[in-house]
């Protein structure tokens, strides 16, 4: 049905199927050409765990407790590891002239979008799930918060990924790609950023759930919205 | 040929620019007046508010009328660049671009405004530079927003696809921003006492008696900040205009 | 004086971020002028010696 929306480049793609197929097959490929070197997830690994570790001392001195920053610093990390994932992501397309191959083979432009997307919440989420036990021992939390933070953090993520990957996209093609991707993309995602640190607050404080459904609601509805806006505007990215 | 074409082209454009230059002016008496007479009665016809006893506090609340009437000025124009933004990318007409950048830049002008006059108006009433006072942090939040964008477009030669670009951001970032005022609402509500003012501030507006002078001179700035709005936005399309003439211009002289 | 500072702050900034805007608009609209003159005159030679 979304596939109506946007004119298809080809006469022969038909089918939710068949769209499905095309999404997973640019997953198959991001995914196998990340596992060839593993450079990206690794480099994202170390980076969130140096930022955890930094800022456990980094506020030692002053912090009476260091409990009430660890939401905080959580995001921080998944942020800052996840631009750096997400300012990768078209740069290798770009440069061995893959986007113009996904651009002239047969497949709706949306689904390069929602192969991309699916591709970068991958990579943000399997490294921040290696990285959850580090932070929990870090910081001293207890071991049974870890699948609600899960979720959260896969809900952030996907909030991040959403809008990221479009703005990937578009700061590829910039002069001065990396440093522009963090300037649109942080103070998009703020809204969803302030959901996520709230979510993962009540998590280790036990907080219970009624009083931060509200941001769950937010949380989720940003996903939506940003997932649907990018899938809509992805085209107007990539026609060239 | 191409000469003649340029030519007619020229004549065309002053002949337009003549007519327009009246047009413009007038805009731009009339914004002048209007601002200055917002001016008088906001610094001196409006009458002080009632309830608050200490000078500073008394003279500070008179910041209060430019504050409101930029903030409202700020998001009109991001309003604006959203609605053009659309238009852009659904009619690719080159002057939907002029607009939104216009808009933007303008927009951009007054967010600083309340920024900076927002702090200046916190330190007498609250006794600090800066709180996470809802409206403050959503237009430093919209402000960062706007600044991305004029990033984002000095980093694109290629004219189409700045446009296309610039659009599409500007149209995300549009969507954020109500999303962004009911997170940091909430947080604020939910968070409270960590800076008291924070907790007037929801109640500000009304924190002074809005007598009816004090209204009627609010509603004259807003209209005339509207007015001067519109007066921005007119000159600052023209000179979008001028600059792709010049562009061009050079084009065809470089490529000929 | 000490009471007013605030507020003559204030509108010292609307007015000077004002003029600051103004200023660049018109600034930005003469420099084109002088350049599209120079270049419709550069056009204007070209065509001539042809």
């Amino acid at each position: 049905m979304a596939t109506d929306l946007i004119p298809t480049t080809s006469t022969a793609t038909h089918g939710f199927g068949s769209y499905l197929r095309k999404v997973a097959a640019i997953i198959g490929k991001d995914v196998a050409t990340e596992l060839r070197t593993k450079e990206m997830i690794s480099a994202m690994f170390v980076f969130s765990l140096l930022i955890i570790f930094i800022f456990n001392f980094a506020f030692d001195l002053r912090a009476e407790n260091m409990q009430t920053l660890a939401p905080g610093v959580l995001w921080v990390a998944i942020a800052f590891a996840g631009m750096l994932g997400l300012s990768r992501s078209f740069v290798l397309e770009r440069d061995r002239g893959v986007l113009d191959g996904l651009l002239l083979a047969p497949v709706d432009r949306s689904a390069i979008y929602l192969g991309k997307m699916i591709g970068n919440v991958l990579f943000i989420s399997l490294v921040e799930i290696i990285i959850l036990p580090f932070f929990i021992i870090l910081f001293n939390q207890p071991l049974g918060t870890l699948p609600f933070l899960a979720g959260v953090v896969f809900l952030g993520s996907l909030a991040f990924a959403s809008v990221g990957t479009l703005f990937s996209a578009m700061a590829v093609h910039t002069r001065a790609r990396d440093v522009l991707l963090p300037i649109m993309l942080f103070p998009v995602i703020i809204p969803a950023m302030l959901a996520a640190v709230r979510l993962t607050a009540a998590i280790l404080d036990n907080i219970p759930f009624d009083e931060v459904s509200q941001w769950l609601a937010l949380l989720v509805a940003f996903d939506v919205i940003f997932i649907a806006a990018s899938f809509m505007l992805f085209e107007f990215v990539v026609e060239e | 040929m191409a000469t003649k074409a340029m030519l007619s082209q020229q004549e065309k454009s002053t002949a337009a620019s003549t007519s327009a230059f009246s047009w413009g002016a007038i805009l731009t008496v009339i914004s002048g007046i209007f601002m200055l007479a917002a001016l008088y009665m906001a610094l001196v016809w409006a009458p002080d508010a009632l309830n608050l006893t200490a000078p500073a506090e008394r003279y500070a609340q008179r910041i209060f009328y430019f504050h409101v009437s930029s903030a409202w000025l700020g998001f009109l124009a991001f309003i604006v660049a959203a609605v053009v933004s659309i238009l852009y990318l659904v009619t690719r007409k080159d002057i939907w671009d002029m607009w939104a950048l216009a808009s933007i830049e303008i927009g951009l002008a007054f967010f600083t405004m309340v920024i900076i006059s927002g702090s200046l108006w916190a330190k007498p009433t609250w006794n600090v530079w800066w709180t996470w006072d809802p409206r403050l942090t959503i237009s430093t939040i919209c402000w960062l927003l706007y600044i991305g964008y004029i990033m984002l477009r000095g980093a694109i030669d290629n004219p189409d696809r700045r446009a296309r670009f610039g659009a599409v951001y500007a149209l995300l970032a549009s969507f954020s921003v109500p999303l962004n005022w009911m997170a940091i609402r909430w947080w604020r509500t939910i968070h409270p006492a960590v800076v008291a003012p924070g907790n007037n501030a929801d109640e500000s507006m009304g924190s002074f008696g809005m007598s009816a002078n004090i209204q009627t001179t609010l509603i004259f700035c807003v209209v005339a900040f509207t007015i001067f709005y519109i007066t921005l936005m007119y000159h600052r399309i023209k000179l979008e205009q001028l600059q792709r003439r010049v562009d061009s211009l050079k084009q065809r002289l470089l490529y000929r | 004086m000490g009471d007013t500072i605030y507020l003559a702050a204030a509108y010292g900034v609307f007015w000077l971020v004002s003029f600051v805007l103004i200023y660049s608009i018109a600034n930005r609209q003469r420099h084109l002028q002088k350049d599209i003159a120079m270049l419709e005159q550069l056009a204007q030679e070209e065509t001539s010696s042809e």
